[in-house]
């Protein structure tokens, strides 16, 4: 019997399985959906609820404002809040916190003294804090105020204050010059999603290792010692198919669903990654300057090329990921045993991402991208960060593959051991 | 068709099979008796090739379970006690799957398919997936699996536990229409009255030994008991029927711990 004729046959029996399971189906891929969609719910509520709040007003109370009738103007005047009466006895109500001035409150400002107001929250809830942000906001203008009047009064202008100030700028490196291009712009790989020290290039490579890589991880166990706990392992030992044709089979289908929830992650980010690069470009739009078509492709065009190289990094990775789960799990005697692998995995990955933006500088040596996983993982976050060289690039790509073979290679060799596939039956 | 030469098997310290010997021949169906924890499922899985011998060789239909595995599974057919199914796959779809594994395709294995779904009176649920099956619909598929490459050697794990009066029979009807084509059949059983309705030669077992071996009317004469059930009970012991059960799953851990906790 022919390795195909084994591959295939696996193959197809467990892609009909999986097409057939509409809950495992429904688990694979609703993540993608379920997930960005219940952000954007959650954002479009707190959104409606900030608008609401800022065109009613947040409520406030004041104690006291004879004390401080310009500032206590100010409060009122300013839009955001809404005076209301102190709390009584019958609770706060909708009110969200209270200033309170002390009765000397004018006349030390009028002695150009520091003044102070008690501001008294009895919750720490987002509107709370909302609340006290536009309190804080109109102090801060009504101090800008005094101190305009105070500095007017002695013949000085604001600029008699700041004595020293920083202009930044940013010159690419040399590594960000040679990078693979990932931002389009000049300098190399400078500027969009590979802007370095952006919060992108910390938050997106967790991103990625978490998220993309894992769908087809549960399948592991379910085509593995799924085979165990249902019994079904004794009956396919005991065909006279190749037991490299079976895990091969096996591994196809979960490297197709593998890929299936990635690309899923990756066009929602595509599309999310389009619009956040298009939207510095509004203002050029409104004034007629840009097509909104121009800045979509030029935003899209950015984005394609970072997606390229990071599928072209991730497939090895997925491969070497679900055969180094799959050898496990097919060691493993039942769903215990392998829960808790897959439990360790989603805390290692992360942490391998957290390792490599964190405790690693920028530029490492080439040794470090041979390292299996870790070197994939450091090339992500070299390529979010617009400083990936093109050599290093190939030298985890290659190392990926290399990896990922061997893990195949230990995959099969756990699924014709007798002492990893007897355990638990 | 089936020769054992000295089996053994041991799991760390446990001796599960211990020096087996025996001959099953063709045209006979060939009975293995043994209380829990006796060696017998080993016994089964050392001559499908499921587990690798400690010791000693056995040779199914001319082909060594050591060094001739692929062969040995082609010519093998075994049904394990509780062999499961999978939830989104038919009856029937079961079938042409182990079949192709096997080896068997295209019209040959959906005649052997259609074959077995009427043998085996699979025909009212054999295009439904198999989750909700009861455990009788479940044994039938099994069976099926067991059976779809025409193996010469069919070895059966307590073959009618589960079944209802009617597929019982049709168990033992094929079992008997395989012994009467010439095919070497092993069943391992509790049932003494399948024993004495089924086998042409027994061996019992005892703590992966064969205590004694031959036809169930000798083997009752042998321990000059009234019937199978108690000669078993004669030869075997009673206080070590008692005694027996599976053998122990602690770990180490787990024995240390209970060692400790008696001596608190």
């Amino acid at each position: 019997m022919s390795f195909r004729h084994v591959f295939l046959t696996v193959f197809k029996k467990e892609m009909t399985e999986l097409l057939r399971d509409r809950r495992a189906l429904l688990f694979l891929l609703a993540p993608p959906f379920i997930l960005p969609a219940l952000a954007l719910c959650g954002g479009l509520f707190v959104g409606a609820q900030a608008v609401n709040w800022a065109t009613q007003g947040f409520p406030i109370a004041v104690e006291n404002p004879e004390a401080a009738p310009e500032l206590a103007a100010w409060l009122e005047a300013s839009g955001s809040l809404k005076l209301v009466d102190p709390p009584g006895d019958e609770g706060w109500g909708d009110t969200l916190l209270v200033l309170a001035f002390p009765d000397d409150f004018a006349a030390r400002v009028a002695r150009e003294e520091t003044a102070s107001v008690t501001m008294t929250t009895h919750d720490s809830t987002w509107t709370t804090g909302l609340a006290a942000s536009a309190v804080r906001g109109v102090i801060a203008r009504y101090n800008a105020a005094l101190i305009d009047a105070r500095l007017a009064a002695r013949d000085l202008d604001r600029s008699w204050l700041t004595p020293v100030i920083i202009g930044e700028a940013q010159a690419p490196t040399e590594a960000v010059a040679q990078a693979v291009a990932v931002g389009g712009g000049e300098g190399g790989g400078a500027g969009g999603l590979g802007d370095p020290g952006a919060l992108s290039t910390l938050f997106l490579p967790l991103a990625v290792t978490s998220w993309l890589v894992g769908g087809g991880l549960g399948l592991i166990v379910d085509t593995t010692v799924g085979e165990k706990e249902r019994r079904t392992m004794e009956a396919l030992l005991l065909t006279p198919a190749s037991r490299l044709g079976i895990v091969a089979g096996k591994l196809a289908v979960v490297f197709i669903a593998s890929v299936v929830v990635m690309s899923l992650w990756l066009a929602e980010g595509v599309l999310l990654s389009v619009v956040v690069g298009a939207a510095p470009a509004l203002p050029a739009i409104q004034e007629g300057a840009l097509s909104v078509a121009d800045v979509l492709v030029q935003s899209g065009a950015q984005v394609a090329r970072l997606v390229f190289y990071l599928v072209l990094l991730l497939l090895p990775f997925i491969v070497m990921l679900n055969s180094l789960v799959m050898a496990w799990c097919t060691f493993a005697s039942g769903y215990r045993e392998s829960n808790l692998l897959l439990f360790v995995v989603q805390l290692a990955l992360p942490a391998l991402v957290i390792l490599a933006v964190f405790s690693l500088p920028a530029d490492v040596g080439a040794g470090w991208y041979l390292t299996p996983l870790f070197g994939t993982v450091i090339a992500i976050r070299d390529l979010f960060s617009g400083v990936l060289l093109p050599a290093r690039l190939a030298v985890a790509l290659l190392s990926g593959v290399v990896y990922a073979a061997l893990a195949m290679a230990l995959a099969a060799y756990i699924y014709s051991r007798e002492w990893a596939l007897v355990r638990g039956l | 068709m089936v020769e054992a030469e000295g089996l053994v098997k041991r799991f760390k310290r446990v001796t599960a099979v211990d020096g087996l010997s025996f001959t099953a021949r063709g045209g006979e169906v060939f009975g293995l008796l043994g209380p829990n924890g006796a060696g017998k499922t080993t016994t089964l899985r050392l001559l499908a090739t499921v587990l690798e011998p400690t010791a000693g060789t056995a040779r199914v239909n001319g082909y060594d379970i050591r060094t001739e595995k692929a062969k040995v599974r082609a010519a093998l057919g075994l049904l394990v006690e509780d062999a499961g199914l999978y939830r989104k796959v038919s009856a029937r779809d079961h079938l042409r799957y182990f079949g192709r594994l096997h080896g068997v395709n295209g019209a040959e294995l959906e005649r052997r398919v259609d074959y077995l779904i009427d043998a085996l009176g699979m025909a009212a649920f054999a295009d439904r997936d198999t989750e909700g099956f009861s455990r009788g619909m479940k044994r039938r598929v099994v069976m099926g699996i067991t059976l779809i490459h025409d193996p010469q050697v069919v070895i059966l794990d307590e073959p009618t536990i589960g079944l209802d009066v009617v597929s019982t029979r049709a168990v033992r009807d094929m079992i008997r229409q395989f012994r009467d084509v010439g095919r070497c059949v092993i069943i391992s059983t509790h049932l003494m009255d399948e024993v004495q309705r089924l086998c042409d030669r027994v061996a019992i077992i005892h703590n992966g030994r064969i205590l004694a071996q031959g036809t169930p009317d000798a083997l009752t004469a042998q321990a000059g008991a009234p019937d199978l059930e108690t000669a078993f009970v004669k030869i075997v012991g009673e206080e070590a029927l008692l005694e027996t059960g599976d053998p122990p799953r602690q770990g180490r851990l787990r024995r240390g711990l209970r060692r400790w906790l008696r001596r608190r």
